[in-house]
């Protein structure tokens, strides 16, 4: 469950930038995980409901944009999107390669915010 | 709420903070300098992540005994939920041993190394004079994978009586591997362990990275295990 560790940061990060942001109430925050980040979305979702108790955040929903593994094909001279995590080698021509360029996300996009009076 | 028209004119539109950062930045930007740090001091950081029950302890009291023969000064911190069981394994090879105890943290972060070695100076042991520091991670094959701890060698374990296909059911941390060590060699013919399997499984998440054999027990392939770790 290291998802917890992750939503606390996740809520750390959100209130220093709603602070710098000169306040506010959080809507949505959003975020882009790549599959082979490790991280659960599940587990993710049900820490952040426990993180965000109390904060700027205690009513924000959490948006999540999945990103596959894409790899460079040295054969191919491409970035081609795999279908399945594993094997990390070109679907097209079956080259083996670690040269990854898409999935390894693990990024705090965006905030929406909508001002309090 | 939302839309809703107000007396005093429209409701505010919802704003949008671009942020753009990873999420374990904090833990990055601290790892990286550790990394600097350790790299200035001539200290070479390993962080050995697996499975629990993969032999992390019994290769790294090995490991640990043999460089100090060699006249090497090392040292390892050493990761669990509890107990300090590993920490006095460790130390039966007579290097400085410390325990973090997460109490339920399914892995080591970069703070929690530093502070370790913050404690150790503050009882005496010039950690700048190491020549390498062992972090034996909590046993796990999640969620390790993404928290850098300054290391400048990640070694994933797996040994023979997991199954040749763990690399590809944990394909997150065995893509993050600089080494891979395939323990408990002397047990492969007892398991029935494929070894073309196991590499192949390997190089499906890890193209290209070395593997090596070892068995902490009967001491084979631990020259060449020593040798990747110079």
């Amino acid at each position: 469950m290291h998802e917890l560790s992750i939503a606390l940061r996740i809520v750390e990060m959100v209130d220093a930038e709603v602070k710098a942001a000169g306040g506010g109430r959080v809507e949505e925050v959003r975020l882009r995980i790549g599959q082979l980040a490790g991280v659960h979305e599940a587990a993710l979702r049900f820490a952040f409901e426990q993180a965000r108790e109390g904060t700027v955040a205690s009513q924000a929903t959490l948006s999540i944009t999945d990103l596959p593994v894409a790899v460079f094909c040295p054969n191919c001279e491409r970035v081609v999107e795999l279908p399945t995590i594993t094997p990390l080698a070109c679907p097209a021509c079956g080259q083996p390669t670690g040269d990854i360029r898409q999935g390894q996300e693990l990024d705090l996009e965006s905030i929406e915010l909508m001002e309090v009076d | 709420m939302g839309g809703a028209e107000t007396a005093s004119g429209p409701a505010a539109l919802p704003r949008i903070l671009e942020v753009r950062t990873k999420i374990l930045k904090k833990n990055d930007e601290l790892a990286r300098e550790m990394r600097v740090g350790f790299a200035a001091s001539g200290l070479r950081a390993v962080n050995i992540v697996s499975s629990p029950g993969a032999g992390k302890t019994t290769l790294l009291t090995e490991t640990l005994r043999r460089l100090r023969e060699a006249g090497l000064a090392v040292a390892a911190i050493v990761g669990d939920l509890e107990t300090d069981n590993d920490a006095r394994r460790l130390a039966a090879s007579g290097a400085p041993v410390r325990q973090i105890m997460t109490h339920g943290l399914c892995h080591l972060e970069a703070d929690m190394v530093q502070a370790e070695l913050a404690a150790w100076e503050a009882e005496g042991l010039a950690t700048a004079s190491l020549d390498m520091l062992f972090i034996e991670n909590v046993g796990n094959l999640v969620c390790p994978t993404s928290w850098d701890l300054g290391e400048s060698l990640r070694v994933v374990l797996m040994s023979v009586t997991e199954g040749e296909d763990k690399p590809r059911k944990y394909p997150g941390l065995f893509n993050t591997a600089d080494l891979v060590v395939i323990t408990k060699i002397d047990l492969a013919e007892a398991c029935r362990f494929d070894r073309a399997a196991a590499v192949e499984a390997i190089e499906q998440v890890r193209p290209g990275v070395p593997v090596l054999e070892t068995s902490a027990v009967t001491g084979h392939g631990l020259d060449a295990w020593l040798a990747a770790l110079r």
